[in-house]
């Protein structure tokens, strides 16, 4: 899911948080939506 | 005889005073019971199934909700597995999951995946699914630079209405795309 993202250039990627967060602590290129920005 | 009066008199009063220790105890206990707020919705099945044998041919399994669909009425979903290894894992391991090819999709709820898995190689068997009880929270992500600050949570792709190509209400210009495995039946093997 999050090579799609990154290989089809979308908008966001959706998906099960925690996976997510730990992607996002290593792609400084992206970031995750969390609560407080909501 | 007043030596025995104040003996008598004395036990009395700590017979009393224990009394009295014991009831506020016990209202103390049941003060923070009431105090304890469960997160998990009072439909969705909290208590684990019993561990299952390997040899079982059925097994009982946990089933995972993805966020953004609500919980319903129990469902049984059946589906080959392989490999399966008893392991009740909290929603926080979730990510252990990741990857592996045990998806399951239902009627209305994606079920991502079985905590209840065995490791007899080559064992196959049905899965029962029960109601879905451990609620996995979802989120975006996004880039850095994106202006996207929220996002609608009724567009939230939940496998049944996540079909690639789908066009977004809140966003005409918009699509969903999905990860094939989500979209339909798995395979059966396991990693």
């Amino acid at each position: 899911m999050i090579d799609l993202f990154l290989a089809d250039k979308l908008e966001a990627a959706a998906g099960v948080k925690q996976p997510l967060v730990e992607y996002a602590a290593t792609d400084p290129k992206v970031r995750v939506m969390d609560v407080a920005s909501r | 005889m007043y030596k025995m009066l104040g003996y008598k008199m004395l036990g009395a009063a700590m017979i009393l005073a224990a009394g009295t220790f014991a009831a506020f105890a016990q209202g103390r206990a049941a003060n923070s019971k009431r105090k304890y707020r469960d997160p998990v919705p009072s439909d969705v099945v909290k208590d684990p199934p019993p561990p299952a044998s390997c040899a079982q041919p059925s097994i009982s399994a946990m089933g995972v909700l993805v966020a953004g669909t609500a919980p319903g009425p129990a469902r049984r979903h059946r589906g080959p597995v392989a490999r399966a290894r008893p392991t009740h894992r909290p929603a926080a391991r979730i990510r252990d999951l990741r990857g592996r090819r045990q998806g399951f999709r239902g009627a209305q709820d994606c079920v991502l995946g079985t905590s209840l898995l065995c490791d007899r190689a080559g064992a196959r068997a049905d899965v029962d699914f029960t109601a879905p009880y451990v609620l996995i929270e979802g989120t975006y992500m996004v880039l850095k630079d994106s202006p996207s600050r929220w996002w609608p949570t009724s567009i939230a792709p939940a496998c049944d209405r996540g079909r690639g190509g789908l066009r977004l209400r809140p966003l005409p210009h918009a699509h969903l795309k999905t990860r094939p495995w989500c979209g339909r039946r798995p395979a059966a093997d396991a990693p």
